[in-house]
């Protein structure tokens, strides 16, 4: 497939997504990814960072497609979002990088053995797996508030236009999911 | 592809809702000026409590007429430029356009005052602030400005610091043309001459605000 054909398919997806087809708009989605991943990949180099701000710019693109005008060809507006967006995380990379310090060990915190010793199943947050496995768990509703609203630090507001969902909705679901993830994770002893 | 982004594609496409589409710059541009130039002038003539006679005199003058063109041309090039910025993947050589319009204003501002300078001498010429002239640089500039800032805020500001000062070189000369209208001194030379160098001076300010907005939201 030409540039041409391939901007002119997403400019139709596009178009149709505006007018409310999620099939077309799953399928530019998805179909746009390797051109984000490659824009993000060009100045961010962690993977791992890189999605964050792949997903970042699906956010923005989908807040603002209102913006993309169909008469126009679709690759530089979605490429100035990009650009705009991977230009946004560098700068939180870099700020959050002059105030951070990594470390090989915690500091100790409290004397008593207990608090000092890092047992995946004793502490919470010690392996991010074990957030994501107890993730899983959660129910459809449950898990897309907790991504939108703490994985991606979007506002309720925000969270509700992404989401479908109402801000009411949203925060019984955020409640919800939190008091499952509590269980999920607590030290086996008190379960 | 990574399982949290499929999932974010997959919560993104669902009940997707339809959205309105942006109007073109072009046509924002027009709606801008119906609604922010009537005010604009309506609010001047209240202010400055003149009939449309002193409007009429005005526009019969030929130097006025002149330096109104230049005023309106650069509103007109600086407002689409704007809301050029505010639309992603637009061409940004149209930031350009306000250049000439204003270039010309600037000169003419500038000629008006050598002239009064010749003519009053170095004595009573003076680029002291006319503090009475500001509730009516603000009446003339509110209109544009706000009206501006609701257009802007419907796009997306991808070059925040360029569309900010674009955004209010356009309002200010918008605002200015109430007031070349209406203001019963002879705005030529130093009024006009204080609202350049406030307009300058909003243009430096708001640029650095934009900046530390987008550093802030960049943080958030």
């Amino acid at each position: 497939m030409t540039d041409e054909t391939r901007d002119a398919q997403w400019s139709k997806w596009m178009a149709l997504a505006q007018d409310g087809d999620g099939a077309a708009y799953q399928s530019l989605l998805a179909a746009v990814l390797p051109l984000l991943r490659a824009i993000v990949g060009k100045r961010i180099n962690d993977p791992d960072k890189g999605e964050d701000v792949v997903q970042d710019i699906l956010l923005s693109l989908h807040r603002n497609r209102h913006t993309y005008d169909p008469k126009l060809p679709f690759r530089p507006w979605i490429s100035t979002i990009a650009e705009r967006r991977t230009m946004d995380a560098l700068r939180k990379i870099y700020r959050q990088g002059a105030h951070e310090v990594l470390v090989d060990e915690y500091p100790e915190t409290f004397l008593s053995d207990e608090t000092n010793t890092l047992l995946e199943d004793d502490l919470v947050f010690a392996s991010g797996d074990a957030l994501r496995r107890a993730m899983e768990t959660l129910p459809a509703g449950q898990r897309t508030a907790v991504e939108l609203l703490k994985l991606r630090e979007m506002s309720l507001k925000q969270a509700s236009e992404v989401s479908g969902m109402s801000v009411a909705a949203l925060k019984v679901a955020m409640h919800r999911a939190l008091k499952h993830l509590r269980g999920e994770m607590a030290p086996k002893a008190e379960r | 592809m990574n399982n949290s982004t499929e999932n974010l594609i997959a919560a993104l496409s669902q009940d997707l809702p339809p959205v309105k589409r942006l109007a073109s710059p072009g046509r924002r541009l027009v709606g801008w000026m119906a609604v922010a130039l009537p005010v604009s002038l309506v609010m001047g003539a209240l202010v400055e409590r003149q009939s449309m006679a002193l409007a009429f005199e005005r526009l019969s003058d030929a130097r006025s007429v002149l330096e109104l063109a230049a005023i309106l041309l650069t509103a007109l090039t600086a407002g689409y430029a704007a809301l050029c910025g505010a639309q992603p993947g637009r061409a940004k050589h149209v930031w350009m356009l306000p250049i000439l319009p204003f270039g010309a204003w600037l000169a003419l501002i500038g000629e008006s005052c050598f002239r009064l300078f010749e003519q009053i001498g170095p004595e009573q010429f003076s680029f002291a602030p006319h503090w009475t002239c500001y509730p009516s640089v603000v009446a003339t500039g509110a209109a544009p400005a706000l009206v501006m800032v609701i257009l802007i805020r419907r796009g997306m500001l991808t070059s925040p610091t360029e569309t900010v000062a674009l955004s209010v070189l356009a309002a200010s000369a918008l605002g200015a043309v109430g007031l070349r209208l209406f203001h019963a001194p002879d705005a030529t030379a130093l009024v006009l001459l204080w609202q350049l160098l406030a307009t300058v001076t909003f243009l430096a300010l708001s640029s650095l605000i934009s900046v530390y907005l987008n550093n802030r939201s960049a943080t958030a």
